[in-house]
């Protein structure tokens, strides 16, 4: 069950009414109820035990740590005892995302046959190819509360159903937000009454969700496939919008599906963490990513990154960067032949704090490297993954903040304002298009196809080829040229307003083309909004008859211009698979 | 504390509940609109358009039966006003939800039901999906298209195009067709009732010439497909509760002999159940039939020529075994010069619109059997 599917939205309609119609403090046994349910109607309710099981391994690790006091000092026997639990319970629930994640991967290497047959065959595909549904997620946010739980920042949930309807919270499994329960306990718990305005709300961020994937999302992806699929005829120009559309495509069906997630838990009366703040208006690769995938920066930045930082391996990292660094100044200077003895001890002592400064760098930039090939990793097991999402972003942020001061002299010494308007736009354009390039990898099935289209984003696209095509596709209007406007422009003259409904080179209509460039302008102008105020307030500010109008027109443009329904295939959502 | 208050819960319920109306409100007329346009989109809208219990017969089945019976000419030569609630390869098992569709409006003093699907296989029939939507996306929406669809969306053949509420919401299915929302004769589809211009006839200049088969005596009956047989037993079952009379016909076509065996077997069940029976096979040299000529696409569909002449066949019949009543107001004199004025205008208008159709239609038909432009299958 997809949370786009007719029969999700009747199961949730159900699922709300029941809600408000039982006695509020079991409010969270209708959660548990209709999360076991929408678990079980994926397809494989067997499945179902994989989160049952980790949530309960999380609740017996914490019942135990409970047991022995939350004191984690490190004298304490206490909280040695912690500790190994802790260690346990996070290995038990990591295995199974280990295994699942990368025995596929390793099969793949070793028996790179067996691997394609098996996944091919659909009937009987072999078990680890069937991913219990949002394994990483729920992986995640049960460590985060394990590990809350042992540093004494949450308290441990007693009743264990209760603390399953947490765990298995079906909206967030299908791909987060990723939730840390001393944030969202509270608002999970409390009692919620019925209130119209807050169910208003959430549908209304749930109808914005199904805008951006059924009416965006669906079309980009076609554009992407189409030119991913046969990069040697779309070369060139095609290649360089296919990557623009995956970019664009990414953040329409990812954060369409946050809508929808954070809009049913708003009209559940539940407050989940955001997981996206218009990140392509960033400024930098390091903002973006504060922006895009919020939950899942903020569980590495304290689960992985911190801890790391405070491991005494980064410390011996750390000092013998500074004692190799410092060492080295202190022999050049001394082969500089310095005759002053005191001032000689002073820049000895600057020279060992800018050693220390820049070891520090260094090192956190080690432990960066480590941060982001673990989210590449996160992401899949291939090198794409890690190229993508992992290595280039490392490099990126390194740049970005090696290259800071010489920018900064730079604009000193040309004597232009750095906070710019045109400059800070540019920083977005890059930024944007920086992430868009590593993006290419994420979307790539293999490393050789990533390269193969790199390159062919270099050869400007035959003539031939596209009209080969353009005949196959049976494109109106077709010039050859490859240029849509110049295809569209002949077809208009030569059949009429009937061309839109007619295929163009880049596989879907050219009314489609027209309602993805609107439906694109939409978005942006929301998201610049966004950026001013909060927009659903804002409407509900209005009177009810221009809210009416609004929330109309975005309804039967959704009813009417989305891609779902027979004859269309709507995609899962891309985040789904991690 | 207010919060809790009756009036102020209702106050801040009632903008939604004001939304949810006016959405359904405005959802269905839309998603009458944009059902795919066609000719049996257009038949249907017809019959609902028709005023309530104007109709003497309502003929329900496949395609023959709005190739082959001119609805225009059996009134204005006969006076009878005859529907088809007929769409392309209907499946049997419409029939019997075309019965209760049709009681909804209309009191016919006779039902029609063209038999040529009950001697086909529910393979063919049931394995295709678009023919079970052509029946039930162009209902308007009532319990009874419910039961239609809960009845007829199964997947006993096919897995392909059979999630329910993509038929209980048609609108699933055809939301792309927004440009019916510019079409003005789509746009005139928004209550589902429009009356059509040849009342459901279709009429055709296409040729495509047969040689009729020999029709066997006497033959042997055979069962049907038994989903097929089932679709029957409920069809009668139906009937009786309307109390209406009923005529099973065949429309002539190259007959095969298997089909002339289950079609043995048909009237004898519809004969014991105290309904006529009537093949049009068994008399092509009374209605006139000239293969060679008066057939669209090779001995499946009657033209315009071959239709004329079954309308001829079939208003006679009618006359001489029913009592049905006679509509028109004309005297003799204007109904030899081609007008005909009756109770209801729309219908002196059919029969003229065919008449100039069918005028139009005979040189062409000449034309394309002198050249040997015959029809060709898509």
């Amino acid at each position: 069950m997809n949370l786009t599917d007719f029969a999700f939205l009747c199961f949730f309609v159900i699922s709300l009414i029941v809600y408000y119609l039982v006695p509020r403090k079991f409010q969270w046994g209708v959660l548990l109820v209709g999360s076991i349910a929408f678990y079980m109607a994926g397809g494989h309710p067997i499945l179902v035990l994989y989160p049952i099981v980790s949530v309960c391994i999380v609740y017996v690790c914490t019942h135990l740590m409970t047991k022995s006091g939350h004191d984690t000092s490190k004298d304490s026997v206490g909280a040695s005892h912690n500790r190994t639990i802790l260690i346990i319970g996070i290995v038990l629930l990591l295995l199974p995302l280990l295994t699942y994640k990368y025995l596929g991967f390793l099969w793949k290497m070793i028996l790179p046959e067996a691997y394609a047959a098996s996944a091919a065959d659909a009937s009987s595909p072999a078990w680890f190819l069937i991913v219990p549904l949002g394994l990483s997620y729920y992986t995640f946010t049960l460590i985060s509360y394990l590990v809350d739980v042992y540093n004494g920042i949450a308290a441990p949930e007693k009743n264990l159903l209760k603390f399953m309807s947490f765990g298995m919270y079906a909206p967030a499994l299908v791909s987060g937000p990723i939730m840390q329960y001393r944030n969202v306990s509270e608002s999970f718990y409390a009692e919620h009454p019925f209130d119209p305005d807050m169910i208003a709300r959430g549908s209304q961020r749930m109808l914005w969700g199904f805008f951006k994937k059924l009416v965006i999302a669906e079309r980009l992806a076609v554009i992407v496939a189409t030119v991913y699929d046969d990069p040697v005829t779309f070369s060139g120009r095609f290649v360089w919008l296919a990557i623009l559309c995956f970019t664009l495509q990414l953040y329409a069906d990812f954060s369409g599906l946050m809508d929808i997630v954070l809009g049913i838990s708003q009209c559940l009366g539940i407050t989940l963490p955001e997981n996206f703040d218009t990140p392509f208006f960033s400024k930098t690769i390091a903002e973006l990513w504060r922006r895009w995938h919020m939950t899942l920066g903020v569980w590495f930045k304290e689960y992985v990154f911190y801890p790391l930082m405070r491991t005494g391996i980064y410390s011996r990292i750390r000092k013998s960067l500074t004692a190799r660094m410092s060492g080295n100044k202190t022999v050049a200077r001394r082969s500089s032949e310095s005759t002053e003895a005191e001032q000689s001890t002073m820049t000895d002592k600057e020279a060992q704090k800018k050693a220390a400064k820049r070891a520090k760098r260094i090192s956190t930039y080690i432990a960066m490297l480590v941060l982001w090939i673990t989210i590449g990793l996160w992401h899949g097991a291939d090198i794409t993954y890690v190229i993508g999402c992992g290595l280039l972003q490392w490099i990126y942020i390194v740049l970005e903040e090696t290259l800071e001061t010489p920018f900064k002299k730079l604009w000193e010494r040309l004597k232009v304002d750095p906070k710019n308007k045109a400059l800070e736009a540019l920083r977005v354009i890059r930024t944007f298009v920086l992430f868009a390039f590593s993006m290419l990898f994420f979307r790539a099935s293999s490393m050789r196809e990533a390269l193969q289209l790199i390159g062919s984003g270099f050869i400007s696209p035959s003539s031939e080829a596209i009209r080969s095509v353009s005949a196959e596709l049976g494109v109106a209007g077709g010039t050859g040229a490859g240029s849509v406007f110049d295809d569209l422009v002949t077809g208009l003259s030569e059949h009429g307003l009937h061309i839109l409904n007619d295929a163009s080179i880049l596989g879907i209509t050219y009314a489609d083309i027209i309602i993805v460039i609107v439906s694109l302008i939409i978005l942006l102008i929301v998201d610049i909004l966004k950026t001013k105020c909060d927009v659903r307030e804002a409407i509900a500010a209005r009177p009810v008859v221009l809210r009416f109008i609004i929330w109309f027109a975005l309804l039967f443009y959704v009813i009417l211009l989305g891609c779902y329904g027979p004859g269309y295939n709507a995609a899962d959502f891309i985040y789904q698979g991690f | 504390m207010n919060e809790n208050k009756p009036h102020n819960s209702i106050r801040r319920i009632l903008p939604a509940v004001v939304f949810i109306a006016i959405f359904i409100v405005l959802l269905i007329p839309l998603s009458y609109i944009l059902r795919r346009g066609g000719d049996t989109k257009s038949r249907f809208m017809g019959f609902y358009a028709e005023p309530k219990d104007s109709l003497d017969i309502v003929m329900i089945g496949s395609s023959p039966t709005y190739s082959c019976c001119v609805m225009p000419e059996l009134y204005g030569e006969y006076g009878i006003k005859a529907y088809p609630l007929a769409s392309n390869v209907q499946r049997p098992i419409a029939g019997q939800f075309l019965v209760k569709e049709a009681e909804k409006t209309q009191s016919p003093a006779l039902y029609m039901f063209e038999m040529r699907m009950y001697v086909g296989l529910e393979v063919g029939l049931g394995g295709n999906m678009a023919y079970t939507r052509e029946v039930t996306d162009n209902m308007k929406y009532s319990a009874n298209r419910i039961d239609a669809i809960n009845a007829m969306v199964t997947q006993h053949i096919t897995t392909e195009d059979t999630d329910k509420y993509t038929y209980y919401f048609d609108i699933f299915k055809y939301h792309s067709n927004w440009g019916n929302l510019i079409d003005p004769v789509q746009l005139r589809s928004w209550r589902f009732s429009s009356p059509d211009p040849l009342k459901g006839y279709k009429i055709t200049d296409k040729v495509g010439p047969a040689e009729a088969a020999p029709v066997p005596d006497d033959p042997v009956p055979m069962d049907l497909d038994p989903y097929e047989e089932q679709a029957l037993q409920d069809l009668l079952a139906t009937l009786k509760e309307t109390g209406a009379q009923a005529l099973f016909y065949v429309s002539p076509y190259v007959l095969k002999d298997e089909d002339a065996e289950k079609y043995a077997h048909i009237r004898d069940v519809v004969e014991a159940a105290g309904y006529d029976w009537l093949d049009m096979n068994q008399y092509y040299d009374e209605i006139g039939l000239d293969f060679s000529r008066d057939f669209s696409d090779y001995g499946v569909h009657t033209n315009a020529v071959g239709a004329q002449k079954c309308t001829v066949f079939l208003g006679e019949y009618l006359r001489d075994h029913y009592d049905l009543p006679d509509h028109r107001t004309t005297d003799d004199s204007e109904q030899a010069s081609g007008t005909v004025t009756g109770d209801d205008p729309s219908w002196d208008a059919a029969y003229a619109l065919w008449r100039s159709e069918y005028e139009a239609a005979i040189p062409v038909i000449d034309r394309r059997i002198e050249t040997g432009d015959f029809f060709v299958f898509e």
